[in-house]
């Protein structure tokens, strides 16, 4: 009898051992750069998942890009537009990094996923901060532009700054 | 050893299969770090599949729309100038020229907005809002000031001094050149 519980007590529980994690809350924030002007657009709208197995977890946030609030509907729409985000509308970050290393701090490689072409960024560091059963993470990084493939929008014939820092931070809750 | 041999030999064999299938009747999805996709985050079909129409759209707005931009511009020089060569009394021959290229080329650039694809859904926020509101006062501006202008050169060629609208066609035109011109600064010196 106890053989059989203890063998249905692993059956029943063995498939939710692999920890996951839902994104609470998001703020993702972007940064256009002009000669005479800056852009900051922001977003609260992404949403994410994590899985922990083996060891290794595997964290995925996306957000539309039309999501994405720089102040003015004219830019915005242009953003889309040059992103084909009718195309590809999600711009998505793959983040796998060791479970042990969501302790503290870390640096991982980043994959983002825009305009329908991959990059993947190299060591690019992680803030965790644990409280409870959440956890918060931030980063900020940077993206070329000409590396997704986009067409810098132009103002008076000089285009935008081709690199684009994003600042991230995201609260967490383990399921 | 046999009950834990046996529990191993249970959780190696029996999990992909039964596992997968206890779950879907609990609604608990499975996530491997394979299987981790957008489709797992709950996003609806818009935001997650292709619109080819869309992105056609979107291409072909910001197009008409640079022309709109082109056309105001050069309609903003040729209303400043139509402005600067319109005199008291005596009608300078290059005023109707000008003023006919300022209403010939605003014209132009209304219809490159007008025929414009539409944004997306949502309302316009920003600098356009206000690019948009500006229009309520020079597209009628463009329509009247040259109305009264032909007013204001008839009472001029029979020596009659200047009343009703044709008496407002300087205030009129002038009122017309500085919302066009701040309509077309608010979108000029944005991307």
């Amino acid at each position: 009898m106890k053989f059989l519980m203890f063998s249905l007590f692993l059956f029943l529980c063995l498939p939710v051992w692999s920890s996951q994690y839902a994104l609470e809350k998001s703020h993702i924030n972007y940064t256009v750069k002009y000669t005479f002007k800056t852009v900051h657009a922001k977003t609260e709208k992404a949403r994410g998942k994590g899985v922990c197995e083996k060891g290794s977890c595997q964290f995925l946030v996306a957000v539309p890009v039309k999501e994405f609030n720089s102040g003015d509907s004219s830019r915005d729409v242009r953003t889309l537009e040059v992103t084909k985000a009718a195309l590809h509308p999600l711009v998505k970050f793959n983040v796998t990094v060791p479970e042990g290393n969501l302790k503290s701090d870390f640096k991982s490689d980043v994959e983002v996923e825009l305009a329908g072409v991959k990059q993947t960024l190299k060591d690019i560091p992680f803030t965790v901060k644990k409280d409870g059963n959440q956890f918060s993470v931030s980063s900020k990084f940077a993206i070329q532009l000409t590396k997704f493939k986009i067409e810098r929008p132009k103002l008076l014939t000089i285009p935008i700054d081709d690199e684009v820092p994003i600042d991230f931070t995201s609260t967490w809750s383990v399921k | 050893m046999r009950v834990v041999l046996t529990s191993i030999f249970i959780v190696l064999f029996s999990q992909p299969v039964m596992a997968q299938s206890n779950l879907d009747r609990f609604k608990i999805p499975l996530f491997t770090a394979e299987s981790l996709d957008v489709n797992d985050l709950g996003f609806g079909k818009e935001d997650t599949q292709s619109n080819f129409k869309l992105q056609k759209d979107l291409e072909e707005r910001t197009r008409m729309l640079q022309n709109h931009q082109l056309w105001g511009l050069v309609s903003v020089a040729a209303m400043g100038a139509a402005l600067l060569s319109g005199g008291e009394g005596n009608l300078p021959p290059e005023h109707p020229f000008l003023a006919g290229l300022a209403l010939g080329t605003y014209s132009v650039s209304a219809y490159y907005a007008l025929a414009a694809p539409d944004r997306p859904e949502g309302a316009s926020y920003g600098q356009l809002n206000l690019h948009r509101w500006l229009a309520w006062i020079h597209l009628p501006g463009m329509i009247l000031t040259p109305v009264a202008g032909y007013l204001a050169a008839k009472q001029y060629e029979k020596n009659e001094p200047l009343t009703g609208l044709a008496a407002q066609h300087k205030n009129i035109a002038g009122i017309t050149a500085i919302t066009l011109a701040i309509s077309a600064a608010l979108v000029t010196f944005e991307f």
